[in-house]
């Protein structure tokens, strides 16, 4: 079904514990011209070494669920419980952005080590762990350049490995090749599946890229805006490791069924 | 400090040419001064404010050798200095402190548009009622005139901030200190650095005026006495050496600046 290209070895997922779940939230924004939900009871639970994609319209509150699972924004109501962990914990590192994400301020090396300076780790051991990732994500000889110096894609991969240098267990995502042409983007995705192989971590990836959730996710979430509600929570069965170059004819029924959600037909195409 | 390839390649191109252009410059400048030196030994011109570039270069190294140029010039870049230091050290305490409390910016801000288009000689005379005719009015007025550009920068600096690169050291867990030491500050580094070259002319501005009306020493109460005892030579050697310390102090602020900010090194080569 899919052709394992690839020499790491198949990564052996330990039994399914829960990472955290989303109990219920709901939150609003309030406005000039009144208040905004943004949010309507939205409960999601995502499994530790998942693969979550969320799906959606633009103004859909996808990215909102993702922030105040990084702890950057409070619900109005419900909660974040992350397993083990007491209510209220922050989520600590492990956020990926659009490029304009890393700091223009500090080199290569030093924006992939820039958590591990806030944990304090020695500046010798943090050059030399930074190193590490900018080598995995393929920037090791631009250690010492500046973001302005980099294209719009390796400032993209500087940032996964900024998030990733962090032993953070989770990975949040917010739509992070969501400036990058299609070419680029579809080579990004597959680096960053071949980055993820390595350890598997959590990752919560959120896009409006249908294509790109199916391809990526091990689940598809999809929600729908005003107000932010979760339509559907789709299964992508495709075996790991993927090639994402191969999906594309089996990728394509759930995709369609994806946009027969989003977009349901109107009165006049059925009766 | 860190060298990239790619900053020093980029640099070396626009130097070449500036060397070339500053060459033909000088050519064309040397041919005016013979043409002026001709034009005044000669007996054409008889009016009284244009000497001989000779005579200037002569009453130059006069004041050189007799070390009236020395001890005036050195009185002048210490207020030139401390001034810079108070009022643009002063400038991005409170620019810093304005740009993250929006409470105290409402309470400040009308004060400072009240206060920015005065121009700032203006208020020396009561500068020296306040504090006296000696040395700190005199500061008091060099630093009022670098205070204003270094605070208006920071806190368009500070609140110009990118609010990804606040949420992302949040979400790396940052504390307050690291926040402001990882984040604000670099982040804000480019406009206060802009902030400080605008400062460091306003603090030249105000030396040279301050020296004119209320002092007895500087360049600027040399330029005034020359005047005063009508040695037009004296006059046009003066404003030779203010421009000397002008070009002199826009190279430092750049040196500063590229030192500081390395990562907008070919953002900046633009005259201070």
């Amino acid at each position: 079904m899919t052709s394992h290209a690839g020499a790491t070895p198949p990564f052996v997922a330990p039994s399914r514990t829960r990472h955290f779940s989303c109990d219920r939230i709901g939150h609003t924004f309030a406005g000039d011209r009144g208040d905004v939900v943004a949010l309507d009871d939205v409960s999601l639970a995502v499994d530790a070494h998942e693969f979550v994609c969320i799906v959606g319209p633009s103004g859909c509150g996808k990215s909102t669920l993702l922030r105040i699972v990084a702890g950057l924004e409070t619900p109005t109501s419900g909660r974040v419980q992350f397993e083990g962990k007491e209510p209220g914990y922050h989520v600590h590192g492990g956020l990926v952005v659009q490029e304009h994400g890393t700091f223009p301020w500090l080199s290569a090396v030093d924006n992939v080590a820039f958590g591990l300076k806030l944990e304090g780790v020695p500046v010798h051991e943090r050059r030399t762990r930074a190193m590490a990732y900018l080598e995995r994500v393929g920037l090791a000889q631009f250690a010492h350049h500046y973001p302005h110096e980099l294209s719009v894609g390796m400032r993209q991969r500087l940032g996964i490995g900024r998030a990733m240098v962090v032993d953070a267990p989770l990975l949040l995502m917010d739509e992070p090749f969501g400036a990058l042409d299609a070419q680029t983007r579809r080579h990004m995705q597959g680096e960053l599946l071949s980055i993820w192989a390595a350890d598997r971590r959590t990752v919560v990836f959120v896009t409006h890229d249908i294509e790109e959730a199916v391809l990526l996710g091990d689940r598809v979430v999809v929600m729908s805006g005003r107000p932010g509600h979760i339509l559907a929570d789709i299964r992508v069965p495709f075996e790991r490791p993927r090639d994402i170059r191969h999906l594309g004819v089996e990728a394509r029924d759930i995709i369609e069924d994806v946009w027969r959600l989003l977009d349901p037909p109107s009165g006049i195409a059925t009766p | 400090m860190r060298n990239t390839p790619q900053g020093t390649a980029q640099v070396t191109a626009p130097v070449g040419v500036s060397s070339r252009w500053s060459a033909r410059f000088f050519l064309i400048w040397m041919a005016i001064l013979a043409g002026l030196e001709l034009l005044v030994q000669s007996g054409a011109e008889r009016s009284l404010f244009l000497p001989a570039p000779s005579t200037v270069a002569v009453s130059l190294g006069r004041m050189l050798v007799d070390g009236s140029l020395g001890t005036n010039l050195v009185a002048t870049l210490g207020r030139i200095a401390l001034g810079l230091l108070i009022g643009a050290g002063l400038g991005v305490v409170l620019g810093l402190a304005m740009g993250t409390s929006k409470r105290l910016r409402r309470i400040v801000d009308p004060l400072v548009a009240a206060i920015h288009p005065i121009p700032r000689l203006a208020f020396f005379p009561l500068l020296i009622v306040v504090l006296g005719v000696g040395e700190s009015s005199k500061l008091a007025g060099v630093a009022l005139g670098a205070f204003f550009p270094m605070l208006l920068n920071t806190v368009a600096g500070v609140r110009g901030l990118n609010p990804v690169h606040l949420e992302i050291a949040r979400n790396y867990g940052a504390s307050r200190g690291q926040m402001f030491l990882h984040v604000l500050l670099p982040g804000a580094m480019p406009l206060m650095l802009t902030g400080l070259r605008l400062s460091a002319n306003a603090a030249f501005h105000s030396t040279i005026g301050v020296e004119m009306v209320g002092s007895r020493t500087g360049i600027g109460a040399m330029l005034w006495l020359s005047w005063q005892t009508f040695r037009i030579d004296h006059l046009y050697a003066i404003l030779v050496v203010i421009a000397a310390v002008g070009i002199g102090l826009a190279t430092l602020i750049r040196w500063v600046t590229q030192r500081s900010a390395p990562w907008m090194a070919d953002a900046t080569p633009s005259a201070a």
